[in-house]
């Protein structure tokens, strides 16, 4: 049959395989070729139904023969089969049958015919499709991220699990086809629809977005959108990955505000300030918490006050001053026993048997305190957290109640370290005083030797003109009067000698550094004039105060002046110029020194600050050090440089009270 | 000696309250009495005094100028110091020990005293100190 053949020679070429099935004597004539793709030559497979059974796959073999006889006695419209065939070398390979029935001329069943397609490759393809599919959905549920994909106008398709999990929605019929960028407002909104945008054209997106779960709590995620093309490279849908990124922020906005602590501890902020913000800093951690920190006494017994910014002030009245103690509440507990305390519920447990009542006055009923330790493992105070439920702390908890202990120890240490070098200060400042005062003596012995002179010659006078004859009462009267205002001008000498002299505690009042500087010039004028220095000086009429200690202030501004007369001692007399400047600029008032001596050596700009190192023959070395302490006690600095003319300038900043400070920065 | 017949007498000072103490006791004491307050103006007005009395520690020239300018020229009168810082000058000026250095605050009987001494001197004798 040449058609036969030439329809063989098609199928053939197409993969196609022929085969006819007698039912009434389950003969079957398969096409050689599908016998060949077995592995089997012609005559090795019989053509009969049993042997072709017999190579059937036993998994698919009950299956393939149910679909023969569904078809047969006509639960099928058609006859579509696939099964596995064992191969010669005992592999298997799938094949798809397809045929129909003929009928003889009474309309009974006789013969199955079709044919059989290799469907191996097409099948290998499906599973590796398949499983790839698998392993996405796999990822895309077993991922933490939260996965979405949205249509081309930006509306939800579909979220993952985990997607559901994170923003506690049980329901997903509630988020399907609304817009993703809706759920958001105001920038947000705006960088999701950027992102979206973005993705829609083909590139990638990114946006951070905060949400308040079904909980409460706010949750940040940061989601990347990027494109999902079809085979032509259009883009069909988009996909949108949120990783929860909470974590992350909260541990970033810790670390960033523990540096802020640190910054503060570092530069000198008042300790009570730096307590406050480490609690805050602390309870911005979770939500619900409450945190003190104690501070033991040196007596080491009684628990003061340090922090409680956000307890009621009657709780922290009622625990400050608590004694220590083996049951004093579970702080008092942790600094008697050196170790941290943990109490889950304060209305059960017995620490807290004097505590309590005004606990659970305020509603507080968790209490985890842990002590906090000096180097040597002296007990400094506490660090507690307060839960208003009964809780367990996590490990979490337990680390940040650690790190919150350690940074309190900083600062309680930091603090101690700066009263000391404080104490310190006053104490070389005072001394300073004394040894300027031994510098200033003669100066000072002219400021008294004047009016004492003019009281003395004024009382000789007065005794001569009580002597002659007729009494001139006006000169008399004109030599008392002298006298009594000599004597006040001494005593106004002496005033400045005490205060000069005065040991006190720094204060903090509004000083004019213009004043100061008058002040100085007048209390040198003397030292100034003999040693023939020209004093000009520029100073601002109206300034803003600074904040400080006026004593101190004179003491620094006076060793600058004498400073700058040493270093004139060698200068021609008529070009002994002190210049002596103030003027107020960007939250500081600039006070500057200039002298015109040889300068500062090259090199020493910085050294003339240390203690003891002084280019003059006479002093210490000290004043310098000692000035510029008490100008970083008032914030501010000083610094020397050269100038372009000859000379030396000394440059001081001080910080307007009011400015900007450290403490309102943070 | 206080010396009987009234002196014209010159006090250079930059201290009012002092400038003015001096003139009123040395008035007191008889003598006719010329202020200045510093030694350009002493010596811009030139006037002829038996004796002046100048302050060591004065703005411009000091008063131990004043007196080696004045020692420079024929006829000058004789100076008496005052200073308010006697251990500086002790200290620095050991050569103006020709003229009496009074420290403040002195004795009118002592000012008296110096005054006199420093006249006495004649301008031989002040060279002679002087080297």
């Amino acid at each position: 049959m040449p058609t036969d053949d030439l329809y063989r020679r098609a199928a053939v070429a197409g993969g196609v395989g022929v085969w006819d099935w007698n039912l009434e004597t389950g003969e079957i004539h398969v096409d050689p070729f599908i016998k060949e793709i077995l592995g089997f030559a012609d005559h090795e497979i019989r053509d009969h139904a049993d042997d072709w059974r017999e190579l059937l796959h036993p998994d698919d073999r009950a299956l393939a023969v149910e679909r023969v006889e569904a078809y047969l006695r006509g639960a099928t419209p058609s006859y579509d089969n696939e099964y596995r065939m064992r191969h010669r070398d005992g592999s298997y390979r799938w094949f798809q049958s397809r045929g129909a029935v003929s009928r003889n001329e009474q309309g009974a069943i006789v013969r199955l015919a079709g044919t059989v397609v290799d469907v191996t490759e097409r099948k290998r393809n499906d599973e590796a499709l398949r499983q790839a599919q698998e392993l996405n959905r796999r990822i895309v549920d077993c991922t933490g991220d939260c996965v979405k994909i949205l249509d081309l106008e930006g509306r939800l398709l579909y979220i993952n699990p985990i997607g559901l999990r994170l923003m506690e929605i049980p329901d997903v019929s509630d988020l399907l086809n609304r817009s993703l960028a809706g759920f958001f407002q105001g920038e947000m909104r705006e960088a999701a629809e950027r992102a979206i945008a973005s993705a829609g054209r083909g590139g990638a997106g990114r946006f951070h977005y905060s949400m308040r779960s079904a909980s409460g709590a706010t949750k940040w995620f940061d989601a990347v959108v990027t494109p999902i093309t079809d085979a032509n490279a259009e883009v069909v849908q988009l996909l949108v990955i949120s990783r929860d990124i909470t974590d992350k922020r909260r541990e970033d906005a810790f670390r960033a505000g523990q540096h802020r602590v640190l910054e503060m501890i570092a530069t000198a902020t008042p300790l009570p300030a730096v307590l406050d913000s480490l609690v805050l800093l602390v309870e911005s951690q979770s939500d619900g918490m409450f945190c003190t920190v104690l501070l033991l006494d040196e007596d080491g017994v009684t628990a003061r006050h340090g922090a409680a910014p956000s307890l009621p002030a009657e709780y922290v009245q009622a625990i400050n001053g608590l004694l220590i103690g083996p049951n004093a509440g579970s702080c008092g507990t942790a600094m008697y026993l050196g170790q941290r305390v943990i109490v889950t519920d304060i209305l059960s447990d017995p620490l807290w048997e004097n505590y309590r009542e005004v606990a659970r006055k305020f509603g507080l009923r968790a209490c985890w305190s842990m002590p906090i330790f000096s180097p040597r493992r002296k007990v400094l105070g506490s660090f507690a957290m307060y839960y208003t439920e009964p809780r367990e702390p996590e490990d979490g908890e337990l680390q940040l109640i650690e790190t919150a202990a350690d940074i309190a120890r900083i600062a309680i240490e930091q603090q101690r370290s700066y009263q000391e070098a404080d104490a310190q200060r006053r104490q070389l400042a005072h001394l300073n005083r004394v040894a300027t005062l031994g510098e200033l003596s003669g100066a000072l012995a002219h400021e008294l030797s004047q009016p004492l002179t003019a009281v003395l010659t004024n009382a000789q006078a007065a005794r001569h003109f009580l002597n002659r004859q007729p009494l001139e009462i006006d000169q008399i009267r004109g030599a008392v009067e002298d006298i009594i205002k000599n004597d006040k001008r001494a005593g106004a000498v002496i005033d400045r000698l005490r205060a000069l002299l005065r040991k006190e505690e720094i204060s903090r009042q509004p000083v004019d550094v213009s004043d100061v500087v008058r002040d100085v010039i007048d209390l040198a004028v003397g030292e100034l004039t003999s040693r023939r220095i020209n004093v000009k000086s520029a100073l601002a009429p109206v300034i803003p105060s600074v904040l400080g200690d006026r004593i101190q202030l004179q003491q620094v501004v006076l060793n600058l002046v004498l400073n700058a007369c040493d270093a004139m001692n060698t200068t021609d007399t008529g070009d002994r110029v002190l210049v002596l400047a103030t003027r107020a600029d960007d939250g500081f008032v600039e006070l500057t020194v200039s002298d015109r001596g040889p300068g500062i050596p090259d090199g020493q700009l910085e050294r003339v600050f240390e203690p003891f190192v002084t280019f003059r023959e006479q002093g210490l070395g000290l004043g310098l050090a000692i000035s510029r302490s008490i100008v970083a006690a008032h914030g501010g600095s000083i610094h020397a440089e050269n100038n372009a003319g000859g000379g030396a300038t000394f440059r001081c900043l001080l910080p307007i009270a009011g400015a900007r400070s450290f403490k309102q920065a943070v | 000696m206080t010396p009987n017949r009234p002196l014209i007498l010159a006090v250079v000072d930059d201290d009012d309250d002092v400038r003015i103490a001096l003139s009123r006791l040395l008035r007191a004491m008889g003598h006719a009495v010329r202020l200045f307050a510093s030694a350009e103006e002493f010596e811009t007005g030139n006037p002829p005094v038996d004796c002046v009395i100048a302050d060591v520690r004065l703005p411009g020239l000091s008063g131990l100028e004043l007196r080696e300018r004045l020692r420079k020229t024929n006829d000058s009168p004789p100076v008496v110091l005052i200073t308010g810082d006697g251990d500086r000058l002790a200290r620095d000026f050991r050569n103006a020990l020709d003229s009496p250095v009074l420290t403040k605050p002195f004795d009118a009987a002592v000012l008296a005293e110096a005054i006199a001494s420093a006249m006495s001197m004649t301008p031989l004798q002040r060279e002679r100190h002087a080297h």
